[in-house]
């Protein structure tokens, strides 16, 4: 065994020994499990309002989906490009 | 230094080991219901591991580049890929040009995949963090255990050290060939990142797609490496071999393009199961297999089992991953087996003709496709197996097994974007296909009058066509419905609309980037060559351009000779400008000339001149091609980085209803 394997063995040891002989950061940390949507909300869900929007969701799939009541915007993009008739 | 990243590399396999054994152990003691703080503590020590390991490895990496930075050929491996005529820049790039070396590339961005991975998800995917810890650090041990006892790239040039090396293969000294094994690399080890927490969230008996939300980025990115890898080996082979052509179906370039097409699969499959709790069991085998491509990949790569251009030589690792692609496989599978109550779908498919059928359409497409190319690529080794005669594949079978294929995909690319969730009423579908059907024949007119009789290229362009229609409908429609909903004029509501919905409209301009990309390849079929051999102030001809040879030089530089010759290129009579193909031999490797050709591309072709032979009196041979749409391929590439970029765009940080401050990477 050359110096550097010794010197990195004990660096290791200490280091991966360090959260065993430590309680406190234990408590600290909590493990509770499920804990991974942090109650944010998700900018995906962006994404299904535009397809609400643009008539590319119906509205109780949409609520289905989500399980949100639709905040349904006004004069919807279905609406708009039936009355404009630029598509059709 | 040596002597230090070697220490390393050891003290890394058994910090490695240990983490590995550490997480199992945390995770274990999870199921057994021990939230203990001994448990949490086992765990933080695993994490330790990964931290530690990446940083041993930093330390093995540094030492190897100063080695070669150094020329110092007491180390065999830096003697065997490089010399002291080496120029600074390949002499970094010779690190992984070997064996020993790119399995050290690999362990190290491996490592740091995992420690950037568990650091960015350790607040967000706690329960998950055992599992994906103890599968990324097995994955990590195995490279340490090659790289220690089967490979090792510190060992000693065995008696005296020579003055010299033998010097970096010719045909790697290219500036595509200094990022594209690394770029591959980070496609493949990337990767790892959302199998592993597949995995994790298997075993642990998570049912939700909370996996698939944290580790999209990897999935994504990793994606987008591998797939320029893939381009960037292409545009290797073009410019370096000399035959033409960027893929050749070769069983290495086969390697990388399996994993990028399920992973394609998979990429296109989690969006379902986010939405519409579907297709669990489809991602979950999609990303196991995908993973186990790459070892794959890497296994024909290493192990000389098949023979290929790009191959490394025969050696024992096959073995190795022989076995390690086996194991990986059948544990994935078994967890799979083991959990699949949780990968139960939530919802059916309601209808044929509903967004969610397209995606189980473009799945089955991409993983018919990985299949052909991986029967094609095993075929020679089980006719040797069953038969006793190895039976070679050619370019032929994927060709005809493919094309029609990647014909049906590029349909799709241009109908699923358009299609609604659930149950598209009749009068919708009619009434947004009507203009992207009126860009599609369009596009046929186009290839039509152009000239073009090649079905499978006005094919293409049609479904080009298709797919920019649909596209601009889509985004038409999106901007429509914000104007009408918050005002403003139409590109201003376009613009918002786009960078409100990165990851939508990233993803169609993805689709675009592809659209170029596949224009590209309907070009091989119209290629026109011609092959000659003329002396000095004669002229030759192919399709518009004629070529007159000016002369041909002999130039010596510190580690090669080069042939030059050097044509004018003329097109309908107008001079373009100067091609200059040569021939180089380089010190050392005499007996393995390489080709330099030369290029002159425009918006529609590239005229490509490869020097194929040469005689003392200036008698020149020249390959000579017009290869319609190539630099579109390029330009598709670009044009995919910048669909994935917009769509991995961070989005900013909403204020949450109830005042905390939300959003997410």
């Amino acid at each position: 065994m050359n110096i550097w394997t010794a010197f990195f063995l004990v660096l290791s040891v200490v280091i991966l020994a360090s959260p065993l002989l430590s309680s406190s950061d234990a408590v600290r940390n909590g493990f509770a499990s499920g804990l991974s949507h942090n109650g944010r909300p998700d900018p995906e869900d962006n994404e299904l309002e535009l397809d609400l929007a643009s008539g590319r969701l119906a509205r109780e799939d949409y609520e289905a989906m989500t399980g949100q009541k639709a905040k349904l915007v006004s004069g919807t993009a279905e609406d708009a490009l039936e009355d404009d008739g630029s598509l059709s | 230094m040596n002597a230090m990243g070697d220490a390393a590399l050891l003290v890394a396999f058994f910090v490695s080991l240990y983490g590995t054994g550490a997480a199992l152990v945390g995770a274990l003691a999870g199921h057994g219901g021990g939230a203990l703080a001994g448990r949490r503590n086992l765990i933080k020590s695993s994490r330790f591991a990964v931290y530690l390991t990446f940083g041993l490895l930093t330390i093995a990496s540094a030492a190897l580049l100063k080695a070669f930075l150094a020329r110092d050929f007491s180390l065999l491996y830096v003697f065997e890929y490089s010399n002291r005529s080496l120029s600074d820049a390949y002499a970094v790039t010779a690190f992984w040009a070997g064996q020993e070396g790119s399995l050290l590339l690999w362990a190290w961005l491996l490592a740091l995949c995992a420690a950037l991975a568990l650091f960015l998800h350790r607040d967000k995917l706690r329960d998950l963090m055992p599992w994906a810890t103890f599968i990324l650090l097995l994955n990590t041990s195995f490279f340490l255990l090659l790289l220690n006892f089967v490979s090792n790239p510190f060992a000693l040039f065995p008696g005296q050290i020579p003055p010299d090396g033998y010097g970096l293969n010719p045909l790697l000294q290219n500036p595509g060939m200094v990022i594209h094994p690394p770029t591959l690399f980070i496609g493949y080890v990337g990767l790892t990142v959302p199998y592993a927490f597949a995995l994790a969230s298997l075993l642990v008996g998570r049912s939700d797609s909370d996996w698939i939300k944290h580790t999209r980025i990897w999935t994504v990115v990793s994606w987008f490496f591998l797939g320029v890898g893939i381009l960037l080996g292409a545009e290797w082979a073009y410019v370096e071999l000399g035959w033409g052509g960027y893929w050749a179906w070769d069983p290495v370039e086969n390697a990388s393009l399996m994993p990028w097409l399920t992973a394609t699969a998979f990429m296109h499959s989690i969006m379902i199961q986010q939405r519409r709790g579907m297709f669990k069991i489809w991602n979950m085998g999609l990303i196991i297999f995908t993973y186990f491509l790459i070892i794959f990949g890497t296994f024909i790569t290493r192990s000389g089992l098949i023979s290929s251009v790009h191959a490394f030589g025969k050696s024992s690792l096959g073995t190795f991953f022989l076995v390690f692609m086996i194991v990986t496989l059948v544990l994935g599978l078994m967890a799979v087996w083991w959990r699949r109550k949780l990968l139960v779908t939530e919802n059916s498919l309601d209808s044929l003709l509903s967004r969610e059928s397209a995606f189980l359409l473009t799945n089955l497409i991409f993983s018919a496709m990985a299949f052909s190319v991986f029967w094609g690529t095993i075929f020679p080794v089980l006719s040797e197996i069953t038969k006793g005669v190895k039976i070679t594949v050619g370019p032929g079978f994927y060709n005809r097994v493919n094309v029609p294929i990647a014909l049906v995909l590029m349909l799709l690319m241009g109908v699923g974007p358009l299609l609604a969730w659930r149950r598209p009423t009749g009068a919708r579908i009619v009434r947004v296909f009507t203009l992207p059907a009126v860009f599609g024949v369009m596009g046929a007119v186009a290839a039509f009058a152009s000239g073009i009789r090649n079905v499978s290229t006005i094919l293409v362009m049609t479904f080009s066509a298709l797919i920019l229609g649909s596209v601009l409908v889509e985004l038409y429609r999106g901007a429509w419905a914000h104007s009408g909903a918050k005002g403003g004029p139409l590109p201003l509501a376009a613009f918002k609309v786009i960078l409100g919905n990165r990851r939508r409209y990233g993803g169609y301009i993805v689709h675009l980037g592809m659209v170029l990309i596949f224009m590209g390849l309907a070009g091989a079929p119209l290629t026109r060559e011609v092959t000659g051999t003329i002396i000095p102030n004669e002229s030759i001809s192919v399709g518009d351009y004629t070529l007159k040879y000016m002369n041909m030089r002999w130039v010596p530089t510190k580690d090669r000779l080069a042939v030059t010759t050097r044509l004018k290129a003329f097109h309908k009579g107008q001079a373009l400008g100067y091609l200059v193909p040569e021939r180089r031999f380089y010190e050392n490797r005499e007996d393995q000339p390489t080709s330099e050709v030369s290029i002159l591309s425009n918006w529609k072709e590239d005229l490509y001149v490869a020097l194929t032979g040469y005689n003392r009196d200036g008698r020149a041979s020249f390959r000579i091609l017009i290869n319609p749409f190539v630099p579109w391929l390029w330009v598709g590439g670009y044009v995919v980085g910048f669909g994935v970029l917009l769509a991995v765009w961070p989005h900013r940080r909403r204020a949450h209803p109830s005042g905390a401050q939300g959003g997410q990477p």
